[in-house]
């Protein structure tokens, strides 16, 4: 029997999903110390896909979860960061623009809308400290404190007055913003300079004098130019007592300030890509250490010892010791079991119904050659299992005689070298794949805790939907909770692809093109690796090398969507041709997406495509597509002849 | 204090509609049957016929041959309030509809009539599949002028969306606007639907989307605007006083029109989410019923 699961606590996949305060649910990922933001002195610009627990961090580090109800005991120095997470309302930015007004004064309009937000932040921040366990600040401070420097800007100086005025003030903004030719424009703070007047004052109230606002402003691409010009403005100035800060999935491509001056890396902020704070084998821990603690989290066990090490950041030294990260990955490949490609080899030659397809694949393949062989007496018993996987594929290469097959089948059965070394490892796996295909959703081969790593491909999100799949049928069938079996691990593989591929309906604009792509592109690999003589196994790649034209706009726009969204994944090649390097971009396509198609999740082989062909792919209608898929299965056909030399 | 009636009319068809005397039709562009249809009705009584169009990038309107800000659309307007005004709402977008009737509301027009017509079958995305070909491309959340709200303040405290046949929609809506899971959501589903066993093609491609979310869940005949006004009121009462609340009419057209109109007589409290999508042509196909929607201020 099962304990019983919280499913709600395993639902939440996203970070969106959880209210603002995240203490205890946060885990600290090995990074977090390398980052700094705690004690930063100038600017982050953190860059990260989705799924890669951005959201996540930023909420952690907002005031809510830092000055939370559930934390008993903050040091005194945690008010030397008091961090506000500002995720922008990109609809409502975007109807400041346009409308009959100037850019230069929309720029100020927005730059009052920013300090307007953000100094009602600061003033609830120090609210929530109040009535937080922090001591060295309480309710009674909080009013009986001044800020004198809003009266400057004719703003009411208690803060529960000003409190209240800011938030009065920000609806009048906002019905201002909605109805621009009927409503009057409310008096608005004039941006920084009011931000810089309040903290001094609030600096000068005993035991504030330390106080710091790092602002982190979330999803920053999305904002128009100029609204990005006045932002960037706030990063380059930013210093004690006020550090903006910005995060987003894609670097953004503004660099200009409302002034003369641009901003750049390193000068005036830290370049942070998330992706690139973690080694691989810090990866793999921390998604393990993520899954095994939520699933502590969801089975009644909330103060585990390992729930108290993975948010504790003083531990992360001791995370990172080498007995701990055995234990961990030894605890999550214990659930997520798998097996040698040569043991599913065995497995499937057990299997009656394989037994049959290999049959008969085999009898077709060698019935177009002249020989006395049978298919029976290639599947003798005592020839490997791995070996007779990859027969269908040898034997139907026009080149491979069913004799010389045989042959090396025999030799290889002794335990003597010959070519059937190189084939099985170039082969095995696609041939597995095909083995399997008519079973339509379950392949073994997409089982064990390295396999589902490899095809998250660094993505959190995808990892926990993964296995949260797992964890979901396995409880549906009844098995036992220490340990997931293979099936069923197979099966969550394909039901995880299949509700990411509808997912990517949402990803912006181009949502549903990027959706039909996937499927196309991925139909195209799963029509190569079905070809009978599988003369290049596993390809999942492309690389665009030809065709009359260059990418137009449009085109290299749906790459970079399609980049940004991680649905292809970029490798850039560089490949030295006489004295000039030419480089060449391999793209992948997400291997979260492989199950869904029963193709490799390795990182394999590339087709090579022209523009013309991508241009199909992408945006081309549907008989196009199918004149492309057909061109291409062809053309690797032709190839299978030609490339025997190769010995694949 | 204004109330707001609607008084419906059905017609098993087009041609038993007849336009008041001397009227002003508004209409859209035909994407299908139905579309078609409504353009093709007996315009003899009308005085006019005039093509609106939103431009969502420019925030633009264009009504006739002129073009404007939609911001200052109400003189354009003013020339055709003394006359009876239709809104062919088949082939209307939602922002043309809105922005159109806040307009004619906001001048004093009392009475206007708003045209729709149901299809016999919307177009699958494969025949017998579960999805529908109802979009081209979704463009995205952007605002139409005086139904913008802001969505980070914590004075937009609920929000409604009606849900069509596109589920992802409101997911991206979701993802995209991810403080929408901190407020008061309603999600309305068409029921009764247009025929039935249609709302079963909203309820579920929506089912996975909704499955964690704590969201109220409610239903509204997805051919009667006055019970989906009734509805968005109902809302607006559970608002403490000066908030704000947002409605998402991403379901059908006559939940838009209660939309529309609930917007443009709760200016201040309410706007509007709106993704704008280019709509496929022949995305639906056959006729069937036509309602004549009658509103009176008083």
């Amino acid at each position: 029997m099962q304990t019983i699961i919280d499913h709600s606590i395993l639902a939440k996949t996203r970070a969106e999903e959880h209210p603002a305060d995240v203490w205890g649910k946060f885990f600290v990922p090995p990074y977090f110390n390398t980052l700094g933001l705690k004690t930063a002195t100038k600017s982050t610009y953190l860059v990260g896909k989705r799924g890669c627990g951005k959201t996540m961090l930023l909420k952690y580090l907002d005031y809510h979860s830092l000055f939370s109800r559930n934390r008993t005991a903050i040091p005194k120095e945690e008010i030397e960061h008091i961090g506000i997470y500002w995720r922008v309302d990109t609809q409502f930015c975007n109807s400041m623009k346009l409308r009959g007004v100037e850019e230069a004064e929309w720029s100020n309009t927005f730059n009052c809308y920013f300090s307007l937000a953000i100094a009602g932040e600061i003033i609830r921040s120090l609210k929530y400290i109040a009535s937080s366990s922090y001591s060295e600040f309480t309710s009674a401070q909080f009013d009986n404190m001044t800020l004198p420097s809003a009266e400057d800007y004719s703003f009411p100086t208690d803060p529960n007055d000003l409190e209240s005025h800011l938030e009065k003030t920000r609806k009048a903004f906002s019905l201002w913003i909605s109805n621009l030719s009927a409503a009057a424009r409310p008096l608005l703070p004039p941006g920084k300079d009011f931000l810089d007047s309040l903290i001094n004052d609030i600096k000068k109230i005993p035991g504030l004098d330390k106080i710091c606002f790092y602002i982190y402003v979330d999803e920053v691409e999305n904002l128009i130019s100029y609204q990005r010009r006045v932002l960037n403005t706030y990063l380059r100035h930013s210093q004690k007592p006020l550090i903006v800060s910005f995060t987003s999935k894609e670097l953004s491509d503004e660099n200009g300030t409302t002034g003369k001056e641009s901003i750049s890396a390193t000068n005036d902020y830290n370049l942070c890509y998330i992706d690139n704070l973690m080694t691989e084998t810090e990866r793999s821990c921390f998604f393990a250490e993520v899954f095994l603690g939520n699933l502590d989290i969801a089975g009644g066990n909330p103060d585990s010892l390992l729930l108290k090490l993975v948010r504790d950041p003083s531990s992360l030294e001791a995370r990172q010791e080498k007995a701990h990260r055995e234990d961990i990955l030894n605890r999550v490949k214990l659930k997520f079991p798998t097996k040698e490609h040569k043991q599913f080899a065995v497995d499937a030659m057990e299997t009656p119904r394989i037994q049959n397809i290999l049959r008969e694949r085999i009898s077709k393949a060698i019935s177009k050659k002249t020989t006395k062989l049978t298919a029976e007496e290639f599947l003798k018993g005592e020839f490997p299992a791995e070996a007779k996987a990859v027969l269908p594929a040898l034997l139907s290469r026009a080149n491979n005689r069913p004799e010389f097959v045989y042959t090396e089948l025999e030799k290889y059965s002794k335990g003597k070298p010959g070519k059937f070394d190189n084939w099985i490892h170039n082969n095995l796996f696609g041939s597995l794949l095909e083995l399997y295909r008519p079973y339509r959703t379950y392949c073994p081969l997409y089982s064990g805790f390295d396999t589902f790593f490899s095809m998250s491909n660094r993505n959190l999100r995808h990892f926990l939907i993964l296995s949260y799949k797992v964890l979901e049928m396995s409880e549906l069938e009844d098995e036992p909770e220490d340990c997931f079996s293979i099936e069923i691990q197979a099966r969550a593989a394909y039901e995880a692809a299949d509700q990411l591929i509808r997912e990517i309906k949402t990803f912006g604009e181009f949502g549903e093109q990027l959706r039909s792509f996937v499927l196309r592109l991925g139909n195209v690999f799963k029509t190569l690796q079905t070809a009978p003589s599988m003369s290049e196994p596993e390809q999942n790649q492309f690389t665009i090398n030809s065709g009359a034209r260059s990418l137009s706009p449009e085109e290299s726009l749906f790459i970079s969507e399609a980049q940004k969204y991680a649905i292809l994944i970029e490798k850039l090649e560089t490949k030295a041709k006489n004295t000039a390097s030419t480089d060449i971009t391999d793209f992948q396509l997400n291997p979260i997406y492989s199950p869904y198609f029963m193709i490799s999740y390795r990182r394999k082989r590339k087709i090579e495509l022209s523009v013309e062909d991508f241009h199909t792919l992408a945006m081309g209608t549907e008989d196009q597509y199918s004149d492309l898929a057909s061109s291409v299965y062809r053309k690797s056909e032709l190839q299978a002849g030609s490339q025997l030399g190769l010995e694949l | 204090m204004t109330n707001i009636k609607i008084f419906t009319n059905k017609f098993s068809s087009v041609q038993d509609v007849s336009l008041p005397e001397n009227c002003i039709l508004f209409h859209g562009v035909s994407l299908d049957d139905r579309g078609e249809n409504a353009l093709s009705l007996d315009d003899t009584k009308a005085s006019a016929k005039l093509k609106i169009t939103y431009y969502h990038e420019t925030m633009r309107l264009s009504i006739g041959g002129d073009e404007i800000d939609a911001d200052n659309c109400d003189p354009l307007l003013s020339q055709y309030i003394n006359l009876p005004i239709v809104f062919e709402a088949t082939t209307l977008g939602l922002a043309e509809l809105y922005c159109a009737i806040r307009s004619v509301i906001k001048l004093g027009v009392k009475k206007f009539d708003v045209l729709y017509g149901e299809p016999a079958g919307y177009t699958q995305e494969r025949p017998g599949g579960d999805s529908f070909a109802l979009s081209n491309k979704i463009v995205g959340y952007r605002p139409i002028p005086n139904a913008v709200v802001d969505l980070s303040s914590d004075n937009v405290e609920a929000g409604v969306f009606f849900l069509g046949y596109e589920p992802e929609r409101l997911e991206r809506a979701l993802e995209e606007y991810q403080m929408i899971s901190s407020k008061e959501v309603k999600v309305v589903f068409g029921v009764p639907a247009f025929k039935p066993g249609w709302e079963l093609n909203s309820i579920v491609p929506h089912l996975s989307s909704l499955n964690d979310k704590s969201f109220e869940i409610a239903y509204c005949a997805a051919n009667d605007p006055s019970a989906a006004y009734e509805l968005l009121e109902k809302t607006k009462h559970s608002l403490s006083a000066e908030s704000q609340m947002f409605v998402a009419p991403i379901g059908t057209k006559p939940c838009g029109v209660a939309t529309a109109l609930f917007a443009s007589m709760n200016q201040n409290q309410v706007g509007i989410l709106y993704d704008h999508p280019d709509k496929k042509l022949k995305r639906s196909s056959g006729l069937g019923t036509w309602h004549k929607f009658t509103v009176v201020i008083s």
